[in-house]
C-alpha cells in the first residue's frame, strides 16, 4: 500500500516546550490510524503542523510522495488534506447549506463568475453526515452534535484524500457515534485515509487499523488498539497509573 | 440568481436611479451643491466598505488611496501639461498600484496591526506631500487646473451616474462568491483558508477593487472642487466621515454606506443652521453614536427587516 502521509523527523518548539518532538509516523491509503495520548501529548499541534497552519522547526512532512514543507494551507487542502477543528468552527452567520458550500467555492477571481458547488452534492454530503434536516437553518440552532458532524461535512466538501479529524466523537451519543463510524468506514473503502485524535477508545477501537500513541511530542507506541493499551509506559503515559 | 430575482433587482435599481435623477427639479441649487458631495462620500464609504466592511480588516488609511490619485491627477496636469482625460485615469491607475503595492507587505498580519499600518501611511504621505512644497504646493496647495463640468446641475448628473455605476458593480461584486468569500473572511479568516481558498489573495483582490473605486472618486471629487490641499483629501475628518456613513449605513452591505453618505451629509448640513460651530460637530457625532447603539447591524439591516417582515 501507498504511503499517503509520512512524517519524518518533524519538531516543533513552543518557548522552552518541545510539544512535537522528532516524530516519525505515515499513513497509508485505505487506512484509519488514531491519534492518541493524554491532554497536551501535541496531537492538535500535529494536525496544526500537518495543515501548515504552524511550520515545523525541523522534519520533513511528504504528501503524496511530494515533499509540502512549503505549502501554505490553502495549497494542502487544495491537494487532498482536510481536517475538522476540535471546537467546532461554523461561519455563525451563514446557514448549514452554505457552510458545507464554503469548501466549494473556486478560488480568487474565478469565484466572481462561478458560483461554487452543485446543490446535489451539498445535499449528498449533508444526508451522509445526517445534516438534512438543518440545511437551511444557522449554526447557532444546532446540537454539539451536529456542529461536529457539519466540520466532517465541510472537509468532505472539500473532496480530500486525507482526512485529520480532531475529536471525531466527543458531545455524540451514541446513535451518532454509530452513523459516524459506519460513514468513515464507507470512505475508506473509496479511497479515504483519515487520522483521528479521540479519548473514546471504545469508539475508535470499533474503526481504527491501527493507533499511534504519543506523549510529550515524542511517539510512544504504535501498533494494533488491543495491543497497545495493555503496555505498562502507555498505561501510565494515558491513565496516569 | 433566478431570472425573476434578477428583473426585481434591476427594477429597483432603475427606480433609485430614476428617482433620484428628479431630484434638481425640487431641491434648490445650495442643497444640490450639498447632494454632490454625498453622492462623493458615498463613493468613498462603499469603495472602504468592499474592503474594510467586508473582510473585517478595518482600514484607518483609505485617505492615502484618495490622496495619491487625487495629487498623482493634478501635478501630471500642472507639471507636465497632461490633459484631463489621461491625467484621471492615470490618478487611478496610481491608487490601484500605490494601494496594492503598499498594502501587500500588511496582508499577512490581522486585526489592530494593519490598521495601525494604515493609519500611518495616510499620515505619512500627508506629511510627504506637504515637505514636498515646490512640487505640490505645500499646505496651500494647486489650483486653478481644470474641472470636468460647470454648474450644479451638470455635476450632479455627473456624480450621481458616478455613484451608482460604482454602487451597482460593487453591490454585484458583493453578491457574487467572491463576496460571500471576503465576508467569510470577516467571520473566521482560518475556516477560509482551510476550505482550501487563498485568503491573501482574496484580501488582495478586495483591496483592489477597493483602490480603483477609491480613485475614481477621488480623481473626480479633486476635479469637481478645482483646488487641491493636504486638507481636501488628507483630513481626519473625512477618514471619520466614510467610516461613520459605513457603519450607521451598515457594514459589508455597499447600500448602507450609500445610504449612510448620505445620512450624515443631510444631517451636516442640516445642523449648521440649528446648531453653530463645534455643537454642529458635537450634536452630529451625538446623532451617529446614538444610531450606532440603537441599531449597531446599520439602517440598511434595519431596512431590509422591515421589508421582510412586511411580506
Amino acid at each position: 500500500m501507498a504511503k499517503v502521509i509520512e512524517t519524518r523527523g518533524i519538531s516543533k518548539r513552543f518557548g522552552g516546550i518541545t510539544a512535537v518532538n522528532s516524530l516519525d509516523f505515515h499513513v497509508e491509503e485505505k487506512e484509519i490510524v488514531g491519534l492518541i495520548g493524554p491532554n497536551g501529548a501535541g496531537k492538535t499541534t500535529v494536525f496544526n503542523l500537518i495543515m501548515g497552519v504552524l511550520r515545523q522547526d525541523s522534519g520533513d512532512i511528504i504528501f503524496n510522495g511530494t515533499n509540502i514543507n512549503n505549502y501554505p494551507t490553502h495549497k494542502r487542502v487544495k491537494i487532498g488534506i482536510a481536517r475538522t477543528y476540535q471546537i467546532p468552527k461554523p461561519l455563525k452567520e451563514w446557514t448549514i447549506f452554505e457552510n458545507i458550500r464554503i469548501s466549494m467555492i473556486p478560488d480568487g477571481i474565478k469565484s466572481i463568475r462561478r458560483i461554487g458547488g452543485r446543490e446535489e452534492d451539498i445535499r449528498r454530503i449533508a444526508k451522509e453526515t445526517g445534516l438534512t434536516e438543518y440545511l437551511e437553518k444557522y449554526p447557532d440552532e444546532l446540537p454539539i452534535g451536529a456542529l461536529r458532524r457539519l466540520e466532517l461535512a465541510r472537509a468532505l466538501a472539500n473532496d480530500p484524500k486525507l482526512i485529520l479529524i480532531d475529536e471525531a466523537f466527543a458531545g455524540m451519543t451514541k446513535e451518532e457515534i454509530d452513523v459516524i463510524s459506519e460513514l468513515l468506514k464507507k470512505k475508506r473503502k473509496e479511497g479515504m485515509s483519515f487520522i483521528i485524535i479521540d479519548h473514546n477508545l471504545e469508539a475508535l477501537a470499533n474503526i481504527v487499523d491501527r493507533v499511534i500513541v504519543i506523549h510529550l511530542g515524542r511517539k510512544l507506541a504504535e501498533g494494533k488498539l488491543q495491543e497497545i493499551i495493555k503496555k505498562e509506559d502507555v498505561k501510565k503515559a494515558y491513565l496516569g497509573e | 440568481m433566478r431570472e425573476t430575482a434578477l428583473k426585481k433587482i434591476a427594477l429597483r435599481w432603475i427606480i433609485a436611479f430614476a428617482v433620484m435623477s428628479l431630484l434638481p427639479f425640487f431641491v434648490p441649487h445650495g442643497w444640490l451643491r450639498v447632494l454632490i458631495i454625498a453622492n462623493f462620500l458615498a463613493i468613498f464609504a462603499m469603495s472602504w466598505d468592499i474592503m474594510s466592511g467586508y473582510t473585517g480588516y478595518i482600514s484607518f488609511g483609505h485617505n492615502f488611496l484618495l490622496g495619491i490619485s487625487a495629487y498623482a491627477s493634478v501635478l501630471l496636469i500642472h507639471h507636465f501639461d497632461v490633459p484631463l482625460y489621461l491625467s484621471m485615469p492615470i490618478g487611478v491607475l496610481i491608487a490601484a498600484v500605490g494601494g496594492v503595492g503598499f498594502v501587500l507587505p500588511t496582508l499577512r498580519v490581522r486585526g489592530p496591526y494593519f490598521t495601525l499600518f494604515t493609519l500611518g501611511l495616510f499620515i505619512l504621505f500627508e506629511r510627504i506631500m506637504i515637505t514636498l512644497g515646490p512640487i505640490t504646493g505645500g499646505t496651500r496647495g494647486l489650483f486653478g487646473f481644470p474641472t470636468v463640468l460647470k454648474g450644479a446641475v451638470p455635476n450632479f448628473y455627473l456624480t450621481l451616474v458616478l455613484v451608482f455605476a460604482v454602487a451597482f458593480a460593487l453591490w454585484y461584486l458583493g453578491q457574487t462568491d467572491f463576496g460571500r468569500v471576503l465576508n467569510a473572511i470577516r467571520l473566521d479568516e482560518d475556516v477560509v483558508e482551510n476550505s482550501g481558498l487563498d485568503t491573501t489573495r482574496f484580501k488582495l483582490l478586495s483591496f483592489l477593487m477597493s483602490s480603483i473605486a477609491a480613485g475614481i472618486g477621488a480623481v473626480f471629487f479633486i476635479h469637481y472642487l478645482g483646488a487641491l490641499c493636504p486638507r481636501s483629501v488628507f483630513a481626519v475628518f473625512l477618514l471619520l466621515n466614510i467610516i461613520i456613513a459605513s457603519v450607521i449605513g451598515g457594514m459589508g452591505t455597499i447600500i448602507g454606506p450609500f445610504m449612510g453618505a448620505y445620512i450624515i451629509t443631510i444631517i451636516l448640513e442640516g445642523l449648521r443652521a440649528v446648531a453653530p460651530g463645534p455643537w454642529r460637530i458635537a450634536t452630529y457625532a451625538a446623532i451617529g453614536l446614538i444610531i450606532f447603539i440603537l441599531r449597531p447591524r446599520g439602517i440598511f439591516f434595519e431596512i431590509q427587516r422591515l421589508f421582510r417582515r412586511r411580506r
